[in-house]
């Protein structure tokens, strides 16, 4: 039957029967298309690669992966969950150097997702084997090195200088052991990352655009981001040319601005427009998302809802940023009513604070809590629904429809990626920056949001804020950046926002929650908290987290601008070095 | 191909039918030693025939036999005596003592070999030690009876296979023995323990050279029984167990201590109780008074139970049955013989509900010989596995059979029968809740109204075998087996409805809980395999002194697998179980691969006046796995041995010493196999292919994305890790075949490992596999067994067997000297002079005691902040004020070292059998002498108080506090997050050591006088009992063979058994 001897024949040639090899792919555009599809695929992972940053699906990191948490780094929520003790730590200048970068010691949001790189390298390696027309080639470059440059500004962002990579590594490369490159390079690349985007992808891929592929627009508010972030830090931090980067921020937005083709949601409904597109579960059309993630029953969900309550509560100082109805901030308006009650904070002010923070009359409204029918606010140690760690609930985003009847991770609250809001802030941020802002300037940026909410509008010499008077910029660049915090609020902005603002101070001052007088001590029996004595007015107030391992925050200006890289990246490559002051 | 074996079949059926109708008389005598006492229990058989009877206590026995029948009277340590009954109706024996093990045959590779005859290390196992155990597999009943055969229960799931492991650590990429039935790869866990006849562990490289390239850990060769000449013999077993967990928690029963003690953890770690003072007070108030009223209440329109639910106990039966059955039978004439066998055992799982766990096992094995003609024999076989498993589909960790061990008393779990429930008049709205049950850890929603997960394996063989004896001394044999096996599964995840306990909106209150997204699973799964042996051996004719036996031989080997699945969401009902019956978004889903090997191998041996013995055997293997350059291997072995005892300068001693052999061998062996990090094969190593997938990544509503991932880096040049193994051995047999020992020394070292060297992560990719790692294995073994007979008659044997081994890392390319750890305190890699299992922690000083000693201690804060009296104090190794990880490198690993090893030190086994009258008693005792476990520190794991959602009486009485400051734990701190306190350490290090009374067993032999009566050959009734007694120094709840899963799954049982078993 066999013959012994013939053995090295056919009978032992087994070649894969469910993968595809190489040399048969790389041929069509749609080989192309659907290899680039992965750069999605990948990108949807919120742990590894949080660029995209949407609600993530899995079990347990869905509760800490969604841009809904990430202000919890920063002076707007006081995250008071076990789980988030990692936005706790960072927040209270008390971060651990990882061992590694994944695994029990998970340093979330931070040194990770090289594989994202290898496969965008990969394919830039690959699509010149395609035999299609130069032009089509070069959508699907643009697609990949948009990736490429949005994930290295995410490593920049983090960590300063970052190893560059621009090919398919194997085990013998030089670059595996070579030191990080230095960030002004990398940020070089980058830029010419996004310059190719956005000279080669398409305004629209025809794809129906819901969501769709990332487009032209999509990149030139990536650009305007990047650009700003590098271009603020160099100017707050030292480095080479800020006015450039600050230009091509402001001329990246400004051509979205100018294109038409996005616009402010505004039904003419200033109570309400500022948040209803964050609480919807279609966003299918909305004038003013530019990049979405969906989220469907059966292919992908999340949880976002019913961790909702993991952040904590906004903070006293992010509800005092709000401006009064007469565009004053209450340190300068008369129309300010105090916070002796938590209804008296809501008087006379900025109706998005109203549709950021929880008022107790409009728990019925949004059916707080699954419409538990208690009332609201509630305080961590009170019994029955859902407490805060301040008395501020966040309901920005809040949807409860999303919860009620809901089982676990059966959520398909939409994550908003990319929103036209963005694009004038980063425009009117740019300019001042740069010193060229007009009052034409203001009017198409900022007071197009202040329009949407019945706000008066930005002017180019408004009073400084006693309150910022310190922080050593104009009352125009104050209010600006006010705008930003107020507008972006739980879209994952403000840690970045102070890191390039070199306003790492801020993040010095503990965070507060509601006026703990005796009202309140009354109102919300069974409540446990600490509280703490405000030196400036006189008056007590809840103080999060005061003997708690997260009390006393402190934040090193010599350090903690970045983070640490991972001991295990360290002991892999001792040349990586690691940031100054985590030794 | 089907018609042929029908036809077989049929074949076999005419068999059964065939009666010997030869003419019997009667024969009758008594049996005594050489001391001239009776000997109870001697077997007389009818050579040639199954046919036979015991001796009575009295050594009297009684036969029916036909006049030119030879009678064979034998007994465990005496020499068999033959006898021709000749017309004679009265035969008395006298049995002398023997060194009858001596004779033992022993099945090695393609062929057995008298055990005298032995060069290589083989230890064996007969049928005895498998019967009449209420063991669910082979493995179960394996462990602890050859030393250096680790198998490890992997839980009390008997739908789980236990793992093997042949002489301790074996590569870097993991690996296991060669196992295999009938000369094919088979899962043990797959056939009936009833059929099987013998096993033989090949532990060296002379024994499983002949296996190449997938021997390199060693082989397991199970015989299975066949039939024998004589008449039919029929054999009924039946057992029936009843199981019980064996459970070592000690939880908090009163929901007031419960709530207390909680609050405490809490209020330390986030400042904030977790129990407000209502639940404080209404425990409190139902502690004191246990009534339904003071069970429950509402706040804030929420109900609250305050109470104690005494889940576990509800949950789980106290004993769970087994039941199983097996009928053989078997019979030959001078030209054909055959064994049938059938085997069923039915196992539930310990839930206390009529949707309880079940695993059912169904065994046929058909084999039958056929002598055609003087020199061509035929062989059959057909072998039908089936097994089905029924359990409740796993929705959640939260709701399954874990959720026993995590949840707390005071979890609510049914709708209570309440006058009224937020205020008077109101029970209306609530009733048609009373009973639902809630939401939460609660398995019983899952349990009652929840999909069931199902599987069912399939798995056929059918074998033709030819015998061919063309001239004397050379014998061919060939025989071909295909194998198909057919695994359906199905896991329903239907809607359950779950109970909120927030009453304020009546119609919000019900939900989905974890069943929101249902759907329906069915994965297929189709593999088939053949394989195909020809060999031959040759005894060569030879003067006297010299005996020279060759074998040449040829294996072929296929495979393909193929899998095809589909999950469809959203059922129309929960009662079409379909995936017809969904209407939601529905995906499938298709794997396939194939896989060759192909080898020759050699065997010559050389026995020189019974003095002087070698042999070697050897492999060239060729498999599919490598690339073509490298995919050839040559894998040789050489042994010899010395039979001292038989040299003229030991006469002397041949009062007391009956065999005297030393041997000594040396061999290559190849391993073939690759896993992934999951622990599946990796079929093509050394082919880049993309990757190909369907991502739920939307771009446009209801359709997921395709996509293609870029292949991983392979390396061209992939080939076999090479195993060199050294073996010395000692035998002797001492007293007339009282004590028999066998002593093993040896070293494996593990050559051109595959490894993944962590390379910087900017690679973007798990690195490419290359052969660039050694290991060495080295250890040792012992087999001791004394037996002996009283004059009282009392028969009795003792067997020990012992074994050690560790292993050390001899080549790795780890430049950085990472020593990154797991959680488990094991090295995310590896380095030079590792030795395998160490476990890298910090060594504890203590807990502080005052604020003082904190303020002046070395700072902590890289591993935790805020640290206070009742918290850990750790040492401050390498002296520079604080402690750390250093860099996590062997250059400098800050203040942690090595604090222990999880390698077994010196495991054991201690068979004990003893016969007195017709009473036979059997004690299995199996242990470690000593191993390091580091506890889980991972959440919802047993051990460290609060790290999950229950608790028991140690937390509070071992945690430390102003009053209990000689507590084992720190203060009481949810550690679900911050795991400063809990850090591998030396402190929690727990010694899993453990000796292990696996099995007792009772035996009763019904006296043949009954037999006769009623026309049965043998009877006997038993009681036996598995895992009855332990002793080990781990802490509880730890139990020292369950603890490697990490996560709590099923616990090890007693078991407690009675059988009987009938051949006539």
């Amino acid at each position: 039957m066999i013959i012994l001897g013939a053995c090295n024949d056919e009978f032992l040639e087994r070649y894969p029967t469910d993968e595809i090899s190489a040399e048969t792919f790389w041929k069509t555009e749609n080989d192309l298309l659907t290899y680039n599809n992965n750069f999605y695929h990948m990108s949807q992972n919120d742990v590894d690669i949080p660029i995209m940053l949407g609600h993530h699906n899995s079990a347990f990191d869905g509760l800490i992966a969604s841009y809904l948490n990430v202000d919890g780094f920063s002076d707007n929520l006081a995250p008071n969950h076990g789980r988030h003790q990692f936005f706790q730590q960072v927040r209270a200048g008390k971060q651990i150097v990882p061992t590694e970068s994944k695994g029990k010691d998970k340093q979330w949001y931070g040194y990770r997702g090289w594989n994202f790189v290898r496969s965008i390298n990969i394919g830039l390696e690959n699509y010149p084997k395609a035999n299609i027309p130069e032009e089509t080639r070069n959508k699907y470059i643009a697609e990949a090195r948009l990736f490429r440059g949005w994930f290295y500004h995410h490593i920049v962002k983090m960590f300063g200088d970052a190893p560059w990579v621009e090919k398919e590594l194997n085990i013998d490369s030089e670059e595996l052991y070579a030191p990080r490159t230095p960030r002004e390079e990398v940020m070089d690349n980058v830029l010419a990352d996004l310059n190719f985007a956005i000279e080669w992808i398409p305004e629209d891929w025809e794809d129906g655009n819901n969501p769709g592929r990332l487009n032209r627009w999509a990149a030139l508010l990536i650009k305007s981001r990047i650009c700003l972030f590098e271009g603020t830090w160099r100017k707050y931090h030292g480095g080479s040319n800020p006015e450039m980067w600050l230009n091509e921020a402001a001329d990246a937005a400004k051509e979205v601005m100018e294109s038409g083709q996005y616009s402010l949601y505004d039904t003419g409904n200033p109570e309400q427009d500022y948040n209803a597109f964050h609480r919807i579960l279609d966003l299918s059309g909305n004038p003013e998302v530019m990049v979405w993630r969906r989220y469907q029953l059966g292919i992908l969900t999340n949880h976002i809802q019913n961790y909702y309550s993991y952040t904590g509560g906004a903070t006293r100082s992010f509800v005092e940023d709000y401006l009064c109805k007469d565009g004053l901030p209450i340190t300068l308006s008369d129309q300010y009513k105090g916070d002796n009650t938590i209804e008296d904070v809501f008087v006379n002010r900025d109706p998005r604070l109203r549709q950021t923070i929880l008022h107790p009359e409009d728990s019925d409204i949004y059916k707080y809590h699954v419409a538990d029918g208690l009332k609201y606010p509630r305080i961590q140690g009170q019994p029955g629904g859902r407490t805060s760690s301040t008395g501020y609930h966040v309901i920005k985003h809040y949807n409860a429809d999303d919860m009620i009847g809901k089982a676990y991770a059966t959520g398909e609250t939409p994550a908003i990626i990319l929103r036209y809001a963005e694009v004038l802030l980063n425009y009117a941020e740019a300019k001042a920056e740069l010193g060229t802002i007009s009052q034409g300037d203001l009017d198409r940026s900022i007071n197009l949001l202040r329009d949407r909410v019945d706000m008066p509008h930005l002017s180019m010499n408004p009073p400084m804020d006693p309150h910022y008077a310190n922080d050593g910029i104009s009352p125009l660049l104050v209010e600006i950046r006010r705008e930003r915090r107020i507008e972006l609020f739980g879209e994952g902005f403000r840690y970045d926002d102070l890191r390039r603002w070199k306003q790492g101070k801020k993040l010095e001052k503990p965070d507060m929650g509601i006026q703990w007088n005796q009202a309140a001590m009354e109102r919300y029996e069974g409540a446990i908290v600490q509280t703490s004595v405000d030196p400036e007015n006189g008056k007590t107030y809840i103080d999060v987290y005061k003997g708690t391992d997260f009390g006393n925050p402190v934040f090193n200006e010599n350090r903690d601008y970045l983070w640490p890289i991972p001991l295990s990246d360290l002991a892999q490559n001792p040349k990586l070095g690691q940031n100054p002051g985590w030794k | 191909m089907i018609k042929r074996y029908q036809s077989l079949f049929i074949i076999l059926l005419c068999l059964l039918a065939i009666v010997s109708n030869a003419q019997d008389s009667s024969v009758s005598g008594t049996v005594v030693d050489g001391d001239g006492l009776p000997i109870p229990g001697v077997t007389i058989i009818v050579k040639g025939s199954v046919s036979g009877t015991t001796t009575d206590l009295d050594g009297k026995y009684s036969i029916a036999a036909p006049s030119s029948a030879t009678l064979v009277f034998s007994f465990i340590g005496y020499e068999p005596v033959e006898m021709q009954v000749s017309n004679q109706s009265i035969i008395n024996v006298t049995l002398n003592e023997s060194t009858q093990a001596l004779d033992e045959v022993v099945v090695v590779g393609y062929g057995t070999q008298e055990k005298v005859n032995l060069t290589g290390a083989v230890g064996v196992a007969t049928s005895e030690r498998l019967q009449n155990r209420p063991v669910a597999n082979a493995a179960e009943g394996l462990q602890g009876v050859i030393p250096n055969l680790n198998i490890t229960p992997r839980n009390g799931d008997p739908s789980k296979s236990p793992e093997f492991n042949i002489r301790g650590y074996e590569s870097i990429n993991g690996g296991a023995p060669l196992i295999l039935v009938d000369n094919v790869p088979m899962n043990l866990n797959q056939i009936n323990p009833n059929d099987i006849e013998s096993v033989s562990v090949l532990k060296d490289a002379a024994a499983s050279a002949i296996y190449g390239s997938r021997a390199a850990f060693g082989v397991v060769l199970v015989t299975t029984k066949k039939g024998k000449k004589g008449k039919i013999s029929v054999s009924l077993n039946s057992q029936f167990s009843l199981a019980k967990p064996i459970l070592n928690i000690d939880p908090i029963t009163d929901p007031h201590e419960f709530v207390n003690v909680w609050n405490i953890a809490n209020l330390r770690t986030n400042g904030v109780p977790r129990f407000d003072d209502d639940m404080v007070e209404g425990t409190k108030k139902w502690s004191e008074n246990p009534t339904l009223e003071n069970a429950w209440g509402v706040r804030n329109k929420e109900l609250r139970f305050y109470g104690y639910n005494n889940y576990q106990d509800d949950l789980l039966t106290d004993f769970a049955p087994t039941q199983q059955y097996d009928l053989s039978i078997s019979g030959g004439s001078e030209n054909a013989n055959y064994f049938v066998s059938f085997g069923h055992l039915n196992k539930d799982g310990y839930l206390n509900s009529d949707r309880n766990e079940n695993f059912k096992r169904y065994n046929a094995l058909m084999k039958g010989e056929f002598k055609v003609t003087k020199w061509l024999t035929l062989e059959e076989k057909i072998v039908v596995n089936t097994q089905r498993s029924d359990k409740p589909y796993f929705y959640n960790w939260d709701v399954n059979i874990n959720s026993f061990a995590r949840v707390s008393p005071i979890q609510p779990i049914q709708f209570p029968d309440l006058p009224f429930y937020i205020e008077q008049g109101d029970r209306p709205v609530y009733e048609r809740f009373i009973g639902k049950y809630f939401d939460g850890t609660n398995f019983w929603p899952y349990l009652n109204d929840g999909g069931r997960s199902t599987w069912s394996t399939n798995d056929i063989w059918l074998t033709q075998g030819v015998v061919l004896t063309p001239v004397k001394g050379l014998r061919i044999q060939s025989n071909f087996s295909y194998n198909f096996f057919y695994r359906t599964e199905q896991n329903v995840a239907s809607k359950v409805e779950v109970l909120s306990t927030s009453l304020g909106d009546p119609d919000g209150i019900i939900s989905n809980g974890f069943s929101g997204n249902d759907f329906i699973e069915e994965k297929n799964r189709f593999n088939q395999y053949y394989v195909f042996n020809a060999f031959a051996d040759y005894k060569f004719d030879l003067p006297e002194k010299h005996v020279l036996t060759t074998m040449v031989g040829f294996n072929q080997e296929w495979g393909q697998n193929k899998l095809v699945s589909a999950k469809n969401n959203t059922l129309v009902t929960p009662l079409i179980q379909d995936l017809k019956g969904t209407i939601g978004n529905q995906t499938a889903n298709g794997e396939s691969n194939h896989n060759a090997l192909r080898g020759v191998f050699y065997r010559v041996n050389y026995i020189f006046d019974e003095r002087y013995l070698i042999e070697t055997n050897g492999r060239y293997d060729g498999t599919s796995r490598f690339p073509k350059a490298d995919r050839f291997g040559f894998f040789p072995s050489v042994s010899l041995g010395w039979r001292i005892s038989n040299e003229e300068f030991m006469a002397s001693a041949s009062g007391w010493l009956d065999e005297l052999k030393i041997r000594a061998s040396y061999g290559e062996l190849g391993n073939q196999t690759i896993l992934d990090n999951d622990g599946n094969p990796i079929w093509y190593p050394y082919v880049a292919t993309l990757g190909i997938g369907q991502s739920p990544y939307m771009m446009t509503a209801n359709n997921r994305t395709p996509y293609v991932s870029p292949a991983g880096l392979v390396s061209p040049t992939l080939t076999w890790e090479t195993v060199a193994s050294k073996n010395i051995g000692l035998d002797f047999t001492l007293l007339q075949g009282k004590l028999n020992t066998s002593f093993d020394l040896y070293s494996r070292e593990t050559k051109d490992m595959l490894m993944k060297v962590t390379y910087p992560s900017i690679l973007g990719t798990d690195a490419p596999q290359s052969n660039a790692a050694d290991l060495r294995t080295t250890g040792w073994e012992l087999a001791v067994t004394w037996r002996d007979r009283l004059k009282s008659g009392l028969t009795y044997d003792v067997t020990l067997a012992l074994a050690n081994s560790s292993a050390e890392i001899t080549k790795f390319e780890n430049p950085a000297g990472d020593i990154s750890t797991k959680s488990s305190g094991e090295l995310s890699s590896h380095y030079v002079g590792q030795k395998l299992g160490e476990i890298w922690g910090y060594e504890t000083v203590g807990i502080f005691q005052t604020a003082d000693e904190v303020a002046s201690a070395p700072d902590q804060t890289a591993l935790g902040s805020n640290w206070r009296p009742g918290d850990i104090r750790y040492a401050d190794l390498n002296g520079d004020g604080k402690i750390s990880p250093g860099s996590n490198t062997l250059a400098d690993p800050g203040d942690k070292r090595i604090i222990g090893n999880t390698t077994p030190k010196l495991s054991f086994g201690i068979n004990n059998n003893l016969q007195w009258k017709n009473f036979t008693l059997n004690m299995f005792f199996q242990g470690i002498w000593k191993r390091d476990h580091w506890p889980s520190s991972g959440n919802w794991t047993w051990f460290f108080p609060f790290n999950s959602g229950y608790a028991e009486n140690y937390f509070i009485t071992e945690s430390w506090s102003e009053d209990n400051r000689d507590a084992y734990f720190p203060a009481p701190h949810i550690s679900t997050n911050d795991k400063k306190n809990i850090q591998t350490q030396t402190r929690f290090l727990q010694n899993a050591g453990y000796i292990r009374l696996k099995n007792l067993a009772l035996g009763y032999n019904l006296p043949n006088k009954w037999m006769d009566k009623i026309g049965l050959q043998t009877a006997n009734i038993y009681l036996s009992g598995a895992n009855l007694w332990e002793y080990s120094p781990i802490r509880k709840p730890l139990d020292p063979e369950s603890i490697y899963g990490g996560a709590i799954e099923y616990p090890l049982q007693r078991i407690y058994t009675v059988g009987f078993n009938v051949t006539f």
